[in-house]
């Protein structure tokens, strides 16, 4: 338990490890970190529905796994689509000799973002308690989430730091990765919702018969408001 | 399989096309290893751009998947065979050193790049193909996605033609010591036939400063050619020109193939829209070829106006 916390705190402060750690324990107790973390966040995410009034507990409860599960699909799905542009690119940049160092900077960020959700996840609760409202809720978690974008974003400036002081190009790739993820998180987003629920509809896991595309959707809105 | 997975791991590291491996003026590569996994690596595209019809509720699913992964490789292959022959005519009309086989395996390489792009970006597109029902962004998702792998593809050929310009700018430097006596063998029958003196060495020494500079037709010339043809593991068997005059470093070159390159974007793109449907719309009813009429850039601007 101990090396745990150890962990979590060298994540969270960007300390790299040791020759004389044993890596592949390492990245599993980060991804065991990881899982736990993004879950935690995942279930608070979709428990706006258990503090609602007259809630029905058998049913809601069914939300906040669905939201424990897809939280963390979220993020691995689109790392995992995202990974093998990323994986060319670096090869024709001429940077495949750091490739494993560049994987080991992201997954540590991402083991970063899932921390700082999990330690966001009291307050989400807090607001959920306090405030039963479905949009607010919506951009709460909006909020949480930036945050975490944001202390991710720290993290993995220091992860890279080194890699940028190598080649300058790994400073290009990373801005690069950080759209190409947002271009892809933006869609996996907008398939796997809802995650958060709205208290008193039927629970789905996915919204399937209206999957759409969330660029095709935000375009017609935005056409719309123009030619109001 | 393996050994040309290699080969294209190789060209996308950047390791076949740095100056010591270009020594003998071509990319040396197996263009029918690279060719064949071009092939597969374009099945597995078409594979991830059908998936589109596979959820859209088409009929005929199995006649519109076989369909666009035949396609997708099928376009790279057209395309070049359509434009091929023109850059080399071209080239060959300016005396470039460049011979057919450097030419193709230059191109292969750079084709090769482009659909290791193309592949790698297979996943975004099934995931988008599998959650979208609107063809037109996946039209222009599709469209965005080649443009990418065919910009990306041909930096990789003007960068290697660039690198191949400073190879022939000093061949005698980079070339290894083994191929000494082959050159001077060569070049002493070269200069026999001409009726100039006979004395290797000099000639070695007029052939280095000679295509260091101007690239005027000089017998050091005809030395480049035969570095050109090469004496790695896919060097041309044929008999070489003797009469090629302009390095690739020559403005003219440089031109032909900054030339080529905006053909085969727009060679590339309208022989889609000859191929279409690639993506197809589930309500209509399949076809392996679409009506004449319209073109490409028409269609694009149409997709576009139906998204907003």
């Amino acid at each position: 338990m101990r090396g745990y916390l150890i962990l979590i705190d060298e994540t969270l402060r960007g300390k790299r490890p040791d020759i004389s750690d044993n890596a592949s324990r390492r990245l599993m107790r980060q991804g065991i970190i990881m899982l736990i973390f993004i879950m935690i966040y995942g279930g608070v995410m979709g428990s706006m529905g258990v503090f609602a009034p007259g809630s029905r507990l058998d049913r809601e409860w069914l939300q906040v796994l669905y939201s424990a599960i897809k939280v963390p699909l979220f993020l691995t799905a689109t790392f995992l689509l995202s990974l093998p542009i990323f994986f060319v690119l670096n090869t024709l940049a001429g940077l495949r000799g750091d490739f494993m160092r560049v994987i080991e900077a992201l997954t540590e960020t991402q083991a970063g973002l899932s921390i700082i959700l999990g330690g966001l996840a009291p307050l989400t609760l807090l607001w959920y308690m306090s405030n039963g409202d479905y949009p607010t809720g919506i951009l709460f978690n909006g909020l949480m989430f930036a945050i975490a974008t944001i202390g991710a974003q720290l993290r993995i400036r220091e992860n890279y730091r080194q890699l940028i002081e190598r080649d300058a190009m790994h400073g290009r790739l990373i801005k690069l990765w950080g759209l190409l993820y947002v271009f892809v998180g933006i869609q996996m987003g907008w398939v796997l919702r809802p995650f958060i629920g709205s208290p008193g509809s039927a629970v789905h896991f996915l919204r399937g018969d209206e999957m759409g595309n969330a660029y095709v959707t935000l375009a017609e809105i935005i056409w719309n408001v123009i030619t109001r | 399989m393996k050994k040309w997975l290699k080969e294209l791991d190789r060209l996308l590291r950047g390791d076949a096309t740095r100056i010591s491996a270009l020594r003998y003026g071509a990319v040396e590569i197996s263009v029918g290893g690279i060719s064949m996994l071009i092939l597969c690596l374009g099945l597995f595209y078409g594979l991830c751009m059908s998936c589109y019809s596979m959820f859209v509720g088409a009929d005929e699913i199995g006649l519109r998947i076989l369909s666009t992964m035949i396609k997708v490789p099928l376009l790279f292959f057209l395309t070049l065979g359509i434009t091929f022959p023109s850059l080399y005519i071209f080239n060959t009309l300016i005396g470039s050193r460049l011979t057919i086989d450097s030419v193709l395996q230059l191109l292969i390489a750079s084709i090769g790049v482009m659909m290791a792009v193309l592949a790698s970006l297979g996943p975004i597109i099934a995931f988008f193909s599998v959650s979208t029902t609107s063809s037109s962004f996946m039209l222009l998702l599709n469209v965005a996605v080649f443009s990418i792998a065919g910009v990306l593809g041909l930096r990789f050929l003007l960068r290697t033609l660039q690198r191949l310009s400073q190879v022939q700018s000093a061949p005698a430097a980079d070339a290894p010591s083994a191929e000494g006596d082959w050159l001077e063998k060569e070049f002493t029958v070269l200069s026999n036939a001409g009726g100039e003196e006979t004395n290797g060495t000099a000639h070695h020494e007029q052939a280095t400063s000679a295509t260091a500079g101007t690239g005027m037709e000089t017998e050091a010339d005809v030395i480049d050619v035969s570095v050109a043809r090469g004496s790695g593991p896919y060097r041309s068997n044929r008999p070489q020109r003797k009469r090629s005059n302009v390095g690739v470093s020559d403005p003219k070159v440089k031109m032909i193939f900054r030339i080529w390159v905006v053909v085969f974007g727009l060679v590339g793109a309208q022989l889609s829209w000859v191929m279409r449907p690639f993506i197809g719309d589930g309500t209509q009813v399949f076809h392996w070829f679409g009506p004449r009429g319209s073109s490409f850039f028409e269609a694009v601007l149409n997709a576009l106006g139906k998204i907003l």
